[in-house]
């Protein structure tokens, strides 16, 4: 039982740690932190996998603890104005082209919370009531820190320009869509994490 | 899903692309590692709450054994609540900022007296120390901007050094720093930089206030809505009356320039827009403008934000109220803003504040 246990757990790490490191990096502040705090959300979840592994989205579960772990730890760590003020660099994440750079350094000038709410609005498409369930702030919420961060956003985003179609429609499925939003389901015990 | 808050199409193939890359990029210590750290941390749990057991079965032993200790002392410890070590009651206060303001004055102070002078006398500006801070110069709470429609909370990112404190939040002071006054004192919408305010100045000393996350809307439904983002209230110490004529002088063409800057395709999102400004007040010492920027081909009602702001002069001070609204779908409801209640209530709000300096230099 316990080796079944193991083997569930393993096959659905080696199935979605990177892409939750990939959505927390964009939430957060680098990818060290994004890693290391990914790694303990799975940590976190292997203590309590026998429920956790039978919710609906685990991987929403996985992601929403990764990014209050990192925002914790971005939250002891930095001071958010000079975070902000130093935002000119990617050094962790190495090879960027100069338009990608620019998405991760104006990401740096916003909040986390609003990061948050960018990143599962427009990469992961979930709808504002998605984000306020895995957030767990209410809707209106959710509106204000979209809005925040967009506006934070457009002074910091004036340099890239639209790539011509191809490569980047890669990013997306077969239906031109990217991936639907995995939202956390509201069950009892979800938020004990 | 609805369109409120579309970015433009690059910006979410390029997040997508950011994220694919820090993934591929990402070491990956495996499930076994992940698995271990779970164990230990379910161990140093335990652990933890043994010692925490441990701890208060010590503690009841020690208040005990504190307990009789101290019935047997003639100097009982000095502790205060929670345990913590008391401070004397003598001791000084700390210091604070001072609510006593001092002025540099161009002119020496007449001496005091209550009778008018013999002669009329030139005006004199009264030059104010940016760090002086008065407290009746700073609108109360309850008279914020639209505070019957909108809840506002004090702004918490405060980019200079605080020197008090009014309708419970927090009035900084940044000084020597042109560039930074007219970046955080006037929020005037993405691409208006007021530079003509920035100018001759010795310091700016601001409030910020932000909407409430679900306070701060004038209009909420599901298919629209209007968000009071901030409101702003600054003071502006010029070095001299002069250099105060010359920002003054310069607010019309700052706006007009913002309105030009803010017209054409924007950068960041692909999309034709239209800024426009408007001065809806102006008196020998007052003005107020709006400044909005307008989607092209949308109606009015398609603005992605307007600004409301007031600018009072008085010697060699200028005064300012911002309020700034976004609306992120068409129809939001900027018909929800008075702007002709706000430019009244707002002037004189601003006067009595710069009375309050002025008078406070006198």
């Amino acid at each position: 039982m316990q080796v079944a246990t193991e083997v569930d757990f393993d096959e659905f790490y080696n199935a979605t740690f990177q892409r939750v490191v990939g959505q927390v990096f964009a939430m957060t502040d680098s990818l060290t932190e994004a890693e290391d705090a990914v790694q303990e959300a799975y940590a976190r979840a292997w203590q309590d996998w026998q429920r956790i592994g039978e919710y609906e989205n685990a991987e929403a579960w996985v992601r929403t603890v990764a990014f209050r772990v990192s925002v914790s730890s971005w939250r002891r760590a930095k001071n958010r104005f000079s975070a902000h003020r130093r935002g000119a660099a990617a050094a962790d994440l190495p090879g960027l082209t100069p338009d990608r750079l620019a998405i991760v350094t104006a990401l740096r000038r916003i909040s986390p919370e609003q990061r948050q709410a960018i990143v599962l609005y427009h990469l992961l498409d979930c709808s504002v009531e998605e984000i306020s369930r895995e957030a767990g702030v209410p809707v209106g919420t959710v509106k204000a820190r979209l809005a925040r961060g967009r506006k934070a956003l457009a002074p910091h985003l004036t340099e890239f320009q639209a790539e011509p179609g191809g490569s980047e429609s890669r990013a997306r499925g077969a239906d031109g869509r990217r991936e639907p939003c995995t939202g956390i389901a509201r069950k009892e015990g979800t938020s004990n994490v | 899903m609805s369109d409120m808050y579309e970015m433009p199409e690059p910006f979410g193939d390029l997040l997508a692309a950011v994220v694919r890359s820090a993934a591929d990029a990402a070491g990956v210590p495996g499930a076994a590692e992940a698995r271990r750290r779970g164990r230990q941390r379910r161990t140093r749990r335990r652990l933890a709450t043994t010692a925490l057991v441990l701890a208060l079965i010590g503690g009841l032993g020690g208040v005990a054994a504190g307990a009789l200790g101290q019935s047997s002392s003639s100097t009982p410890p000095q502790v205060g609540p929670g345990g913590a070590p008391s401070v004397s009651a003598t001791a000084p206060p700390s210091p604070t900022h001072s609510a006593s303001p001092s002025a540099m004055a161009t002119t020496p102070a007449p001496p005091p007296s209550t009778s008018p002078p013999s002669t009329p006398s030139t005006p004199t500006t009264t030059i104010l120390n940016p760090s002086t801070f008065v407290s009746g110069g700073w609108i109360t709470k309850g008279n914020l901007p639209y505070a019957h429609q909108v809840s506002w909370v004090a702004g918490t990112d405060l980019y200079g050094t605080v020197v008090g404190t009014a309708g419970g939040g927090s009035v900084y002071v940044i000084l020597n720093s042109p560039v930074n006054h007219v970046s955080y004192a006037l929020g005037l919408g993405n691409l208006c930089q007021m530079t003509s305010m920035g100018v001759g100045t010795s310091g700016v000393q601001v409030e910020d206030f932000s909407g409430d996350q679900n306070g701060g809307y004038l209009v909420n439904t599901q298919a629209s809505w209007l968000f009071a983002m901030q409101t702003s209230q600054a003071a502006f110490f010029y070095t001299g009356s002069a250099a105060a004529t010359t920002a003054w002088d310069g607010l019309g063409s700052d706006f007009s320039t913002c309105a030009a800057d803010e017209t054409g395709v924007d950068p960041s999102t692909g999309t034709q827009r239209i800024g426009s400004v408007q001065r809806t007040l102006q008196q020998s010492d007052a003005q107020c403008w709006t400044n909005r920027e307008i989607p092209a081909g949308s109606s009015s009602g398609g603005a992605q934000f307007l600004v409301v702001g007031c600018f009072v002069r008085s010697g060699a001070m200028i005064a300012v109220d911002l309020v700034e609204f976004d609306q992120l779908v068409p129809g939001g409801g900027f018909s929800a803003v008075n702007t002709s209640a706000y430019d009244d209530a707002s002037v004189h709000a601003l006067r009595n504040s710069l009375g309050a300096y002025t008078t406070s230099g006198s």
